[in-house]
């Protein structure tokens, strides 16, 4: 009998029930990036990669809820120097041939501070990159655009979830030229993630 | 001969240094593709799109100069000696 309640208020608009969409992050317009920067002493290596996938299914009002998967194609990765791209996606370096992924899959979230239609939260979650996984925390902006997927692509309604965030990994805990060419390319790489997903209403 | 030399040298210097100037040349490295910053409207993300461009960097520049350089002291140091010399 609850139940029937229930369901007849949701029906009427009466209780909000809960709310999860699954937006998919692959983005034909190549807006979505990760950017990457090192530190090298005639001029630091800034970069750039836009092979990006991948769904996270999360109730906006509920982000704590999120769960998913984001993957980045490894030779995706470029910087404006032909022969360094070379370099980096070669054998010694993100070896895209053997390693074709780099790729965060969201655990948890915890912290979460919502403003509005924005939040920010930490994110765990495993990060793999040239094979080796390891569990590493990223605070995150989330932007919840209600109604504006049309916005992007005219006559299909939906809603926008925009990912923004930035961390900073060793390339040695990945095995990337592990104590290797220090003096040339910093062990530090910061990354930065700007990402929209899009959840179409069917 | 020698003179011949070394203003080959020469020009080589100041088509480098002039190439290198003119293709608004860097002191990084040579770049084959120039990153401009876009924003997408409606999410408001930065991104890069890359422009095919060739940019002269360091590297370039040593070429050209270290080329003309070497071009220079090797008449310094070759003796050059006439075809038919006369007695």
């Amino acid at each position: 009998m609850k139940t029937t309640h229930l369901l007849t208020a949701i029906a009427l608009g009466l209780v909000a029930p809960a709310f999860a969409a699954t937006f998919d992050f692959k983005d034909a317009k190549g807006v979505n990036n990760a950017q990457f920067h090192l530190d090298a002493p005639l001029e630091s290596i800034a970069g750039t990669a836009n092979g990006v996938a991948g769904t996270v299914t999360v109730d906006p009002a509920d982000l704590a809820s999120a769960k998913g998967k984001i993957v980045v194609a490894t030779a995706s990765t470029q910087t404006p120097n032909a022969m360094m791209n070379e370099h980096m996606h070669g054998e010694k370096w993100l070896d895209a041939k053997q390693f074709p992924e780099i790729s965060f899959e969201l655990k948890s979230v915890a912290n979460v501070k919502q403003d509005g239609t924005t939040a920010t939260a930490d994110a765990t979650g495993t990060f793999t990159l040239r094979g080796v996984s390891k569990e590493i925390t990223v605070p995150v902006k989330v932007t919840y655009l209600p109604g504006r997927l049309k916005d992007r692509q005219p006559g299909v309604e939906g809603d926008l979830l925009v990912i923004r965030a930035e961390f900073t990994i060793k390339r040695s805990d990945y095995g990337i030229m592990a104590g290797q060419a220090q003096d040339k390319v910093a062990e530090d790489v910061k990354i930065t993630l700007a990402l929209a997903g899009a959840a179409p209403k069917s | 001969m020698r003179a011949v030399i070394r203003a080959a040298a020469l020009v080589l210097f100041l088509a480098t240094v002039g190439l290198w100037a003119g293709l608004g040349g860097t002191l990084g490295w040579t770049k084959n593709q120039v990153p401009e910053k876009r924003t997408d409207p409606v999410t408001g993300i930065e991104f890069v799109e890359y422009r095919k461009a060739f940019v002269p960097g360091v590297e370039f520049l040593a070429l050209g100069v270290g080329g003309a350089v070497v071009i220079f002291a090797a008449t310094l140091f070759v003796r050059i000696t006439p075809k038919n010399p006369t007695s």
